[in-house]
C-alpha cells in the first residue's frame, strides 16, 4: 500500500478492456466513449468499471456479464448461489467490502474460489494467502451489489450489533445508553438536597445566591458569545481554502469519498439528493454513495430503485433494531465505507459544488490532528416565513461566526447534523457515532477533540430547508436541546479527566456551548415572569433576590446582554450579505421563547424517554416542492428524449 | 490611503514586531513618566483634587444611572483596592494614554516610520497641553479620546476591508463613547454622512439598513439601557431624555452662564465655531496633512471616509455640540482631532517627507497650544497651565 494507506491504482487490465470491447461491440457504449472511459481511467486514477458506471450509467451487472464473457470466468448470482459460510471470517467483512470480493466456495480438491468483480487485484491473492496458507484460489465474477447484499446478508447480525452497541461495550461511560451515571446521580441527590437544607435554613440567602450564580452565568455567557462573534467575524477567518489551493488538487491524486445520506420516509426528497451528488466538482467514479434506508422504509427503498441512478448510489438497508435513530444507521453503514473520507448529508441538502476538494484540500494542508472538517450550513429557504428567516439568522451565527471562532480559540466544536467530513479510519478508531445520544454529531466532536483530534471549519456551505413547521420545529429544537443535555451529562462523568483533555478554555468553552445553552433556554422564562411581576407589580415585589451588585449584573444582563445577543444575531447575515434579514433579527426574544418551549419538552424527554429521536420532516417548504417538480419535469423531458 | 490589509501584511516580519514593541515600551514610559510629573505637580498646588474627590465621593447609583458605567465600575472597584483615593483615578488616566501613545508608536513602526522619527512625533504630542490636561484629570474624558481613536481606526476598517469585524468594532465604539460621554450623540450624524462613503457595499437600500443597524444598533442598546434602568429605579424616562435636552446635559444654569463655551461667544454659535475651528488647526495642525494628502494622493482619494473622518468629525461634533449648548469647554474636541489624526496616521502610508512634516506639525502644535490665548480663556484650565509652566 502506498504512504497515503489508498490502495494502489491499477490501469485498466487486457480483461477489461477486451470487457468494454464487448460493451462497444452491443452499442451500449460508442467507440468515442470508450476512448474516453479509458482516458479517464488513468486521469482520475480509478478502475474502468467505475468509470462506466458513474458517467455512462453502465451497470454492476452488466459489466460484471460482459468481464464474465470476456474472460471466460464464470459469472455467478450470490442469492441464488450462496456463499459457504465456513470460509468467512466475521473479523474480515471489513476487507471483503473494501476489496470486493468473497471467498465463496471451496471445490472437492481443495480450491478457494473467490466471487469478486475484480479477478485480478494481486490484493485479495495476498490477503487469502494470509488468511488461508497454501491454499489455491480461483475466481468467479459477481456483481457489486450481489456482494454487498451477500456480505450483508451473512454478517447482518454481528453488524447491527456493532452499530447498536460497540461504543457502549468499548467504553459505557462515552454512551448515552445511560442518562445519569451512579456517580452523577448521587451528585445530583447531594446537590438537591443541599439546596432544600440551605432553602430551610437561609432561604433568603439561598435564593439570592442562586439568583448572583444565575446572573453571573449569564454574564459570562453574553461575553463569550460577544468573544466568539468578535473573533469568527474577521475576514481571514473564512479562508481556509483558497482558489490556488483548490487548482493545485489533480484529480487522479483525489482520494475516495464516501457519502452517507441516512433517510427515513423521505422518498419525495430523493431526486433532490441525487441531484445534488451529480453536481458535485468530483470525480464521480471516486464517489462512493450510500442512501442508508431503513429495511421498513420500503417507500423510500422503492422510490430509490425506481430513481435509476447510476450504480455509485448503493442502498444500504439498516436491520430494524432499537434505537431507531440516525447515528445507529450511520454507524451500520459506516462498514460498507469504502472512502478514505466519509460525509454525512441529509437528504434534502444542496452541498456547494466545490466541497469536497475543498475538503480534500483542508486534509491536505492540515495535519493528522485535523480528522474532521465541518462545512458551513445554511437555508435556502429563508425567506418562507418568520421560523425559517429566524432559523437562517441563528445558522449563520453559528456556522459563520460561532465556529470558526471556536476553532481559532482551539475550544471542541460540536459538529453540525450534516456536511461533516471524517477521515474514515478516525471514525472507526473511535467507535463512530453514539446511537444512543440524539446529537451524536455534537457528541462526536467533543470525542474527536478528547481523542486528541481537532475540528476544522471549511470555507463551503450545504443549503438545508429550514424547517418552517413550528410544531416540527419545536420536535427538532427538543431533540437538539436533549441531546446537548445528553452530551453534557455523557463528557461530565469524569469532569477532572474531561479538563485535563480540553484544557481549561476547552473545558470553559464546553460548558459555555454545549451545558449552558440549554440551561438558560430553561431558566429564561423564570426571569422573564420575574422582571414581568417587576413592571406590574412594582420593583419591591422581587427587590429581595436583588441588592446591590446582583441587581447591577442583573440589569446588565437584562438590558445589554439580551440586546446584544439579538446584535450579535442579526450581524450574522453581514457576511452572506443578506441584508433584508437584518429586520427581523430584532424579533429574535420572540424566538427565544419558542426555545424554551423546546427546552422543557426536551427535559421531560431526558426524563421519560432519552433516546427517542424526534424525526424532522423534510420536504415541505415550497421551494423544495418547486425544486422537485422541476427535476421531475427535467427527468421527463429527457426520457422523452431518449 | 493605503488599506488595512497592508497593515497585515507588514505586521508580518518578526523583528520588526519585536522592534516596534520596544519603541512602543520606551515611548510609553516615557509618556507616563511625563504625565506622571505634570500629575504631580497638580495634585500638590490642589489644583484637581476637588474634582477628583467628587466623582470619588459620588460613586454611587446616580452614576449609573446617568450611563456613566466605565466611570463607575472603575471607581468602585477602586474602592476595594486597600490604599486607593481620589489620585489613584489620575494614576487609571494617565497610565491609559501612555498605553495608547505607545501603542501608536508600536503602528507607526510597523507601518515603516524610523523609531527616531515615530518616538519624536508621539512625544511632542505627549506634551501637548491638550493631551497633559486630559491625561491628568482623572476624568473619563481620555477614555473617550482613545475611543475616538479607535472609531477612526474602524471606519479604516470598513473602508479597506470591509469585513463584519469592522462593522462590529464600529458599533461597539459608537457605544463605548456613549457610556463614556453623552456628547456622543453628535458623532453619529456626521458618523452616518461618512459612513456610506466608506462601505463598498452601499448599493441598496436593504444594505444601507444593515450597515446603519450595525453600526448604530450597539448604541441605541446602551442609550436604551440607560432610560429603562432609570426607569426600574422610578426614574421617569422623560427625565432620563432629558440628560440629552437639557443645557449642558443637565447642568444649572448658573454654571452654563460662567463655564460653557458658546455663552462665552455671548450665545454667539458662528464665532464659537470658527473659534474652535481655529484651535483645532492651530493646536493639533496635523490635520493640514490630510488635506494636503486628500489633494495630492490619488489613493487618498479614490477611499476617503478614513481621512475625512479624521479631518471633519472632530469639529463637526463639536460644533454640533456647541450649538445645543452641550459644549462647556473645547478641549476634548481638541484632543479628539488629536486623536483621529494620530489614527489616520497609523494607517496611511506616508512618504519620508510627510512623516516629518507631521512631526513638525506636531511640535508646532504644542508650542501654540501652550502660547494659543483661546484655550487658555477659561481661568481652570489657564490656573493648570500657570502651575504646569512654573
Amino acid at each position: 500500500m502506498p504512504a497515503s494507506g489508498r490502495p494502489p491504482w491499477r490501469p485498466p487490465s487486457a480483461r477489461d478492456l477486451a470487457a468494454l470491447d464487448r460493451l462497444v461491440q452491443a452499442g451500449s457504449v460508442t467507440p468515442l466513449q470508450r476512448d474516453e472511459a479509458i482516458h479517464t481511467a488513468y486521469a482520475w486514477r480509478v478502475s474502468l468499471p467505475d468509470v462506466l458506471s458513474a458517467m455512462y450509467r453502465v451497470t454492476s451487472l452488466r459489466w460484471a456479464r460482459e468481464l464474465s464473457a470476456a474472460s471466460g470466468l464464470p459469472l455467478v448470482d450470490l442469492r441464488a448461489s450462496p456463499c459457504d459460510h465456513t470460509l468467512l471470517a466475521e473479523a474480515e467483512h471489513d476487507l471483503y467490502l473494501r476489496h470486493l470480493f468473497i471467498p465463496w466456495r471451496r471445490q472437492p480438491d481443495g480450491v478457494v474460489v473467490i466471487a469478486t468483480l475484480n479477478p485480478e487485484d494481486p490484493a485479495i491473492r495476498a490477503l487469502m494467502r494470509e488468511r488461508m496458507p497454501g491454499c489455491h484460489v480461483e475466481f468467479v465474477i459477481t456483481s457489486k451489489f450481489d456482494l454487498i447484499w451477500a456480505v450483508q446478508r451473512i454478517f447482518d447480525p454481528e453488524l447491527s450489533e456493532a452499530a447498536r452497541e460497540a461504543l457502549f461495550n468499548r467504553n459505557p461511560e462515552l454512551s448515552a445508553k445511560v442518562t445519569l451515571s451512579a456517580g452523577q446521580k448521587t451528585v445530583a441527590v447531594g446537590i438537591g438536597l443541599a439546596l432544600l437544607l440551605a432553602l430551610g435554613l437561609a432561604p433568603r440567602l439561598t435564593l439570592l445566591g442562586i439568583m448572583a450564580t444565575v446572573s453571573a452565568l449569564y454574564a459570562s455567557l453574553f461575553a463569550f458569545r460577544g468573544v466568539l462573534t468578535i473573533v469568527g467575524s474577521g475576514r481571514r477567518t473564512d479562508i481556509s481554502v483558497n482558489a490556488s489551493e483548490l487548482a493545485a488538487l489533480k484529480d487522479g491524486d483525489l482520494p475516495v469519498f464516501t457519502v452517507l445520506v441516512p433517510m427515513y420516509h423521505e422518498a419525495e426528497v430523493l431526486p433532490i439528493l441525487v441531484d445534488s451528488i451529480r453536481r458535485l466538482d468530483y470525480p464521480r467514479a471516486k464517489l462512493d454513495v450510500k442512501l442508508v434506508l431503513e429495511a421498513g422504509d420500503t417507500e423510500t427503498i422503492e422510490a430509490a430503485k425506481a430513481l435509476g441512478a447510476e450504480d455509485l448510489f448503493e442502498i444500504i438497508r439498516v436491520p430494524d433494531s432499537q434505537p431507531k435513530t440516525k447515528p445507529k444507521a450511520c454507524n451500520y453503514a459506516l462498514r460498507f465505507a469504502r472512502g478514505e473520507y466519509t460525509v454525512i448529508f441529509d437528504a434534502e441538502d444542496s452541498p456547494e459544488p466545490d466541497q469536497l476538494r475543498k475538503v480534500v484540500a483542508l486534509f491536505n494542508a492540515s495535519g493528522p490532528e485535523v480528522a474532521c472538517v465541518q462545512a458551513r450550513l445554511n437555508y435556502f429557504n429563508r425567506d418562507d416565513n418568520f421560523l425559517t428567516r429566524m432559523f437562517t439568522l441563528e445558522y449563520s451565527q453559528w456556522f459563520d461566526y460561532l465556529l470558526p471562532g471556536l476553532y481559532r480559540l482551539n475550544i471542541p466544536i460540536p459538529l453540525g447534523g450534516t456536511s461533516n467530513h471524517f477521515r474514515t479510519e478516525v471514525l472507526h478508531e473511535l467507535g463512530a457515532w453514539d446511537p444512543y445520544n440524539v446529537t451524536e454529531d455534537a457528541d462526536l466532536g467533543i470525542r474527536l477533540t478528547q481523542a486528541g483530534y481537532r475540528v476544522a471549519v471549511v470555507n463551503s456551505t450545504t443549503f438545508e430547508e429550514a424547517n418552517g413547521v413550528l410544531h416540527s420545529w419545536i420536535n427538532q429544537r427538543s431533540r437538539w436541546i436533549k441531546g446537548y443535555m445528553q452530551t453534557w451529562l455523557v463528557h461530565m462523568r469524569r469532569p477532572v479527566e474531561l479538563y485535563r483533555r480540553l484544557g481549561p478554555v476547552g473545558f470553559l468553552g464546553f460548558h459555555m456551548f454545549i451545558g449552558f445553552p440549554p440551561m438558560t433556554a430553561l431558566i429564561n422564562p423564570l426571569l422573564w415572569i420575574m422582571f414581568l411581576v417587576s413592571v406590574i407589580v412594582g420593583r419591591s415585589a422581587v427587590a429581595g433576590f436583588f441588592p446591590g451588585p446582583v441587581l447591577v449584573l442583573a440589569l446588565f444582563d437584562l438590558m445589554v446582554g439580551n440586546a446584544m445577543y439579538v446584535y450579535f444575531n442579526i450581524v450574522a447575515v453581514a457576511k452572506r450579505r443578506w441584508y433584508g434579514l437584518v429586520p427581523w433579527g430584532l424579533l429574535a426574544p420572540a424566538y427565544w421563547v419558542l426555545h424554551s418551549v423546546a427546552a422543557y419538552k426536551a427535559l421531560l424527554q431526558l426524563v421519560t424517554n432519552p433516546h427517542y429521536w424526534e424525526k424532522t420532516t423534510h420536504g415541505t417548504s415550497s421551494r423544495t416542492q418547486e425544486t422537485i417538480a422541476s427535476l421531475k419535469a427535467g427527468s421527463a423531458t429527457g426520457n422523452e428524449a431518449q | 490611503m493605503s488599506s488595512g490589509a497592508n497593515h497585515i501584511q507588514v505586521r508580518a516580519s518578526g523583528p520588526l514586531v519585536t522592534r516596534a514593541w520596544r519603541v512602543a515600551l520606551v515611548v510609553g514610559g516615557a509618556s507616563f513618566l511625563l504625565f506622571a510629573a505634570a500629575a504631580h505637580k497638580l495634585l500638590l498646588a490642589g489644583a484637581i483634587e476637588p474634582a477628583l474627590r467628587e466623582s470619588w465621593n459620588h460613586a454611587n447609583s446616580q452614576m449609573l444611572l446617568s450611563g456613566q458605567w466605565p466611570m463607575f465600575v472603575m471607581i468602585n472597584l477602586l474602592h476595594l483596592i486597600p490604599g486607593c483615593g481620589p489620585s489613584s483615578m489620575v494614576v487609571i488616566t494617565i497610565t491609559a494614554t501612555a498605553l495608547a501613545q505607545g501603542l501608536l508608536a508600536r503602528d507607526l513602526i510597523q507601518r515603516g516610520w524610523s523609531p527616531g522619527l515615530a518616538a519624536s512625533g508621539i512625544l511632542v504630542t505627549s506634551a501637548n497641553p491638550v493631551i497633559v490636561i486630559i491625561a491628568t484629570s482623572g476624568a473619563p474624558m481620555i477614555f473617550y479620546t482613545i475611543v475616538v481613536g479607535l472609531l477612526i481606526l474602524a471606519i479604516d476598517r470598513v473602508e479597506a476591508i470591509a469585513d463584519t469585524r469592522a462593522l462590529i468594532l464600529l458599533g461597539v465604539g459608537v457605544a463605548a463613547m456613549f457610556v463614556l460621554w453623552p456628547n456622543a450623540i453628535y458623532w453619529v450624524a456626521p458618523t452616518l454622512i461618512v459612513l456610506p462613503l466608506a462601505f463598498r457595499e452601499m448599493n441598496s437600500i436593504s444594505a444601507a439598513v444593515a450597515l446603519f443597524t450595525i453600526a448604530l444598533l450597539p448604541g441605541f442598546i446602551v442609550v436604551s439601557s440607560m432610560i429603562l434602568s432609570g426607569a426600574m429605579f422610578g426614574r421617569p424616562p422623560a427625565e432620563a431624555i432629558a440628560v440629552w435636552n437639557a443645557i449642558l446635559h443637565g447642568a444649572a444654569p448658573q454654571e452654563v452662564l460662567h463655564s460653557a463655551w458658546l455663552a462665552s461667544f455671548g450665545g454667539q454659535f458662528t464665532a464659537a465655531f470658527v473659534a474652535l475651528a481655529l484651535m483645532c488647526a492651530t493646536i493639533a495642525p496635523r490635520s493640514w496633512l490630510i488635506i494636503w494628502r486628500l489633494g495630492l494622493n490619488r489613493r487618498e482619494q479614490t477611499q476617503p471616509a478614513t481621512a475625512l473622518a479624521a479631518l471633519l468629525l472632530p469639529p463637526i461634533s463639536g460644533a454640533l455640540a456647541t450649538y445645543f449648548w452641550h459644549l462647556d469647554a473645547p478641549i476634548v474636541v481638541v484632543a479628539c482631532s488629536l486623536a483621529a489624526v494620530a489614527s489616520w496616521t497609523a494607517t496611511a502610508s506616508l512618504r519620508h517627507g510627510e512623516r516629518a512634516a507631521w512631526v513638525l506639525l506636531s511640535l508646532a502644535g504644542t508650542s501654540f497650544g501652550w502660547a494659543a490665548p483661546l484655550l487658555w480663556q477659561d481661568s481652570g484650565l489657564a490656573h493648570l497651565r500657570h502651575i504646569l509652566l512654573t
